[in-house]
């Protein structure tokens, strides 16, 4: 909903992150320098371990880091309460994640309409909205389905209406093609794609998709929890 | 909100097996609810109408040491005036007079100790059942001042029938000069009360006054009120007033103290083990939701990322809480419905038995009210939602990485 | 024991399901056991108090008295059948009585008395007759035309110790019957309508005035231990071997108590049905749920060579560990409480009479009875209950199990 002003969309200083395995400290992220500018379209990779999804979760505010801090829109997320860090994820980011996005009793529309729905937007707006982006990501037709009767690709395409739906300033997609074949996961990326371009929302993907790598405008690549290198291309 | 209801209903469907296992539990804890509360309001009104429609009438005056000490002089004071005024109270649609002493009957083979009612059987019939209850003989047809009625096992103690001679001994008011006089068994009754069958005999009121030597006194009225529950409401105002001149007027729950308090036993015992048995109950709602929580880990992970505020996965999990609560009080309400109207048909056969000095006469039926199907269901559905504010509080608290973590 | 130790540890897998369900057995067991500690308490309490202090354990009439007393129904020569009976096995003590009806008068004053005649030295070892004794003393072990009257009737005559006391009834032979007596005592039984009219008199005086030579109504036996009654009652018969008299253990002279409280007692078996129902629910629920989540796991077990019995063991002994788990908590739970109660009792709002005894607390008891039914019903349910779920884990077949979650 709201776009702040601010041309960096994400930024984060030294974050440092460590787990407790039964007592054992696993250091997942040991310093992580980065900035976002709005309307990127970056995708984070990396081995498996080296801490993609950890550092998804702290830019998002779904978990703290042991060190460090992230601005997200401008705003710092350590100083958000609990019920702040909602509201403004309900308001400012889209998620999209690689299986289950979906609340299976649900039907299309209820679940793209769900963020609108805590957000206070009557009715007729919300329909108006959801039929919209339906029509934009090809899936007229489909607003009373439930999400078992759709495809791995479809119910993908329903989890980026959801995460677009609500304005946000910035969509995280972890591993979004990953449980999807090679054609279909080029569609979804194509759809993406263009939403970045015509509406500007920046993404930002956690991946070892080979496709997304090559479709980033941007390519961060984190290795042993540290920024191993920082690709920009035209 | 709306949303969130749908959501609720929606997801306690998904396992319909487990939903309704779980609401069959609650449910059957509510249907053994309104059966117990069902049966201790039939116990009830069948004890209190077998003592006082049987022979105790719902209220009695006496004078007011009578009760403690049976002595013959101690009969009810200023009697006319008490009954021009009873009968003009507009509340008591009937009462009766009678004597009562101990008395010793003798026939030629025994003898017993008795307590010797003397009645006027025109209006003692309104009030108590001892004419319905004559298996030989008649109540007092005729004229006859020697007639005298007595229970079946007294006529077997005494080895006397219909006819035969009976002799009773009394002691006359301050004199206590002993008074004797012969009469003939004119009736023979069955109550199946153990105390009126074997330890009382009625003869006719002006016989006993004569014997007695007491005038046109008595020692009791017996009253029966238009209203029932008047009878059982200690704080009715005709108490006091007829409390006066050195009479006592009391209720039947101050003549049979001991089954008010057993019923108020029993409604206790009945809160306490019915508290208990939700007890369980509980922790299988606990259970439930819980399993159908863990499910659904990485969606409530998905929820709370998506921006819902930990109240409201609360009131998710509440919703669910309340949707389980009133399937569960349908199956409840209709199962408890079925079990009590069965028995209402078939009745439980406690008659003999004595409970707090009273025999059941009937068979024991059930009473079902509106407040067993809206009262305790309510408190069932709130006693649910109250359940289930543990797992709504774990749901809350749940962090959107540590649901996402936690399912692979 | 393989299946044990997976069992075992599976448990404790899921905690708080496990904590849930054990709770859940573990609840309808000690209800169960405290609704039967309690129920049992309160009656063998009350049963015992008023047998051992007044109505005795076993009584002797002569034939068909119990059903209709009368005078002339009597024991003969009683002091045979007592010493007959005193030597039984299982017999502490007895007394003889008789019991007739009057009118009484002191002064101006009269009243209808029962006349009840009784042997003070008999009296007292068996139902300690001098305790009762409220005011004055109790009789002398010679007759001495002593009278002892209830507390009530003393009010009604308005009598002391030291006043005289007239009586009249009928004697055996049809005459009148009729002699003055000195009131050395008042006795408060605790039954207040018995007090209303009771009058005691020492036995040989009684029969004396009744014209009744030797003869008793009744004989009053107590037993070493309540739960023996009916195997005395029966060595009584047997040793008696007389067809003029009648045995009757207390469960037949105060049969209306006694159907009172087998009545009660059925309530109680149908709630715990209920208990156990429920109980049953949960542990029902738990199981499939379990079994369910573990589809994929039990198909692994399976592919690798588990054969189905196997699996359907392991289910179970996951039920069974549970189950062994709250069987061990709610007994020692509920021997505590029962215990507890047993000393201490819970105070009744009104003090409830019978038999001539007044009880103001419900009391609790502990008991094999309370410990056994409930244990080994909530253990043979949840394990019965829990048969469908481990036969459906039995049937999983492999390659599907795999494909799932």
């Amino acid at each position: 909903m709201a776009r702040i002003n601010n041309d960096d969309v994400i930024v984060t200083k030294a974050i440092k992150k460590i787990y407790r395995d039964n007592g054992i400290p696993v250091p997942a992220l040991s310093g992580i320098d980065l900035t976002i500018k709005n309307g990127e379209f970056t995708a984070i990779v990396g081995p498996s371990g080296s801490g993609k999804t950890t550092f998804l979760n702290i830019i998002s505010g779904l978990d703290n880091p042991t060190e460090g801090e992230v601005w997200l829109a401008g705003k710092l997320l350590s100083s958000m309460s609990g019920s702040e860090l909602s509201d403004f994820r309900r308001d400012h980011i889209g998620f999209i994640f690689q299986a289950y996005n979906l609340i299976p009793v649900l039907t299309v529309e209820e679940n793209v309409e769900y963020i609108m729905l805590l957000q206070g937007i009557d009715k007729i707006e919300r329909h108006r909205r959801v039929e919209k982006i339906l029509g934009e990501l090809g899936l007229e037709g489909f607003a009373h389905r439930l999400p078992t009767k759709l495809s791995g690709g479809q119910q993908q395409r329903v989890a980026v209406a959801r995460a677009m739906v609500a304005k946000p300033s910035l969509i995280l997609a972890d591993e979004p093609t990953a449980n999807l074949d090679s054609k279909t996961g080029a569609e979804l990326l194509g759809m993406m794609r263009e939403l970045n371009e015509k509406s500007g929302i920046t993404f930002v993907f956690s991946t070892h998709d080979r496709q997304i790598m090559e479709r980033a405008r941007r390519l961060v690549t984190l290795k042993d929890g540290l920024i191993d290198s920082d690709e920009t291309r035209s | 909100m709306r949303l969130f209801i749908k959501l609720a209903v929606r997801n306690l469907f998904r396992n319909k097996r487990r939903t309704f296992i779980a609401g069959s539990a609650i449910g059957i804890g509510l249907a053994a609810l309104i059966f117990t509360d069902a049966l201790i309001i039939g116990m009830e009104q069948n004890m209190i109408a077998s003592a006082t429609e049987s022979y105790m009438g719902e209220g009695q005056i006496h004078h007011h040491d009578f009760r403690a000490s049976y002595a013959v002089e101690e009969t009810v004071n200023n009697l006319p005036d008490v009954i021009s005024r009873l009968e003009n109270e507009d509340m008591i649609e009937n009462f009766t007079r009678r004597t009562m002493t101990f008395a010793m009957i003798t026939s030629p083979a025994n003898l017993s100790a008795v307590s010797m009612v003397g009645i006027d059987p025109a209006t003692e019939k309104k009030l108590s059942q001892i004419d319905e209850a004559i298996i030989e003989g008649n109540y007092f047809d005729g004229n006859n001042k020697r007639d005298i009625i007595i229970g079946n096992k007294l006529a077997e103690i005494l080895e006397v029938d219909l006819g035969d001679r009976v002799v009773m001994t009394v002691a006359q008011a301050h004199s206590g000069d002993l008074s004797q006089e012969m009469f003939r068994i004119s009736g023979i009754y069955h109550f199946n009360i153990k105390a009126m069958d074997r330890a009382m005999a009625f003869i006719r009121l002006p016989q006993s006054q004569q014997m007695l030597g007491v005038g046109d006194n008595v020692h009791e009225i017996v009253m029966k009120f238009k209203d029932g529950g008047n009878g059982r409401d200690r704080s009715l105002p005709l108490w006091e007033r007829y409390s006066t001149d050195g009479n006592e007027a009391v209720s039947w729950t101050m003549l049979l103290p001991e089954l008010d308090a057993a019923f108020e036993m029993s409604q206790f015992a009945t809160y306490i083990v019915g508290l208990i048995l939700f007890g369980v109950v509980s922790l299988g709602i606990i259970n439930t939701l819980f399993m159908s929580l863990h499910e659904r880990m990485f969606e409530f992970g998905v929820l709370r990322a998506v921006g819902t505020r930990p109240y409201g996965m609360a009131r998710l999990i509440l919703f669910e809480a309340g949707a389980l609560a009133v399937l569960s009080i349908v199956i409840g309400a209709i199962l408890g419905y079925i079990i009590t109207y069965i028995t209402t048909q078939i009745g439980i056969d406690y008659t003999g038995i004595e409970f707090s000095g009273v025999t059941f006469r009937e068979l024991l039926y059930p009473v079902m009210t509106i407040k067993q199907f809206v009262e305790y269901p309510i408190l069932v559905f709130l006693f649910t939602i109250l359940v289930g504010l543990y797992p709504a509080i774990y749901a809350a608290r749940l962090s959107p990485a540590q649901a996402m973590r936690r399912s692979f | 024991m393989l299946t044990l130790r997976i069992a075992w540890r599976n448990i404790f897998r899921q905690k708080r399901r496990t904590v849930l369900t054990v709770l859940t057995m573990f609840g309808g067991l000690t209800l169960s056991s405290l609704s039967i500690g309690w129920a049992d308490g309160t009656y063998n309490r009350i049963i015992e108090m008023f047998t051992r202090n007044r109505l005795g354990h076993v009584q002797i009439h002569a034939r068909g008295y119990l059903d209709k007393p009368s005078l002339y129904r009597k024991i003969e020569d009683y002091s045979i059948v007592g010493h007959t009976v005193e030597k039984i096995e299982g017999v502490t003590a007895w007394t003889p009585r008789l019991y007739s009806a009057g009118l009484a008068s002191v002064g101006e004053k009269t009243a209808g008395v029962q006349i009840i005649g009784i042997e003070p030295t008999c009296e007292s070892k068996s139902t300690h007759f001098e305790k009762k004794i409220i005011k004055g003393r109790s009789f002398s072990e010679a007759p001495s035309h002593e009278a002892i009257l209830g507390k009530g009737a003393a009010r009604t005559l308005h009598a002391s110790p030291g006043d005289e006391i007239v009586v009249v009834s009928q004697g055996a032979d049809g005459s009148i019957a009729n002699d003055l007596y000195e009131i050395i005592g008042i006795a408060e039984s605790g039954d207040a309508a018995m007090d209303q009219s009771a009058f005691y008199l020492h036995l040989s005086d009684a029969q004396e005035l009744l014209v009744l030579g030797n003869s008793i109504h009744e004989m009053v036996i107590i037993a070493d231990d309540l739960d023996a009654v009916p195997e005395v009652t029966e060595r009584i018969r047997q040793k008696l071997d007389d067809p003029d008299l009648e045995i009757a253990p207390w469960q037949e002279f105060a049969r209306s108590f006694y159907t009172a409280m087998e009545a009660d007692k059925k309530g109680t078996w149908v709630m715990l049905f209920v208990v156990i129902l429920i109980v049953a629910i949960g542990v029902l629920n738990t199981v499939l749920m379990t079994v369910l989540e573990r589809t994929r796991e039990y198909g692994v077990l399976r592919a690798v060579g588990t054969r189905p019995p196997q699996i359907f063991r392991l289910v179970i002994a996951e039920v069974a560990m549970m189950a062994a788990v709250s069987v061990v908590i709610g007994i020692a739970l509920s021997i505590f409480i029962n215990y507890m109660f047993s000393i201490h009792g819970i105070p009744m709002p009104m003090a409830f009479t019978y038999g001539g005894i007044e009880f103001t607390h419900y009391y609790s008891e502990v008991n094999a009875h309370s410990l056994y039914v409930p244990a080994a019903t909530v253990v043979i349910s949840a394990l019965f209950i829990s048969v469908f779920p481990a036969i459906k884990a039995a049937r999983i077949a492999p390659a599907k199990a795999l494909r799932s979650h």
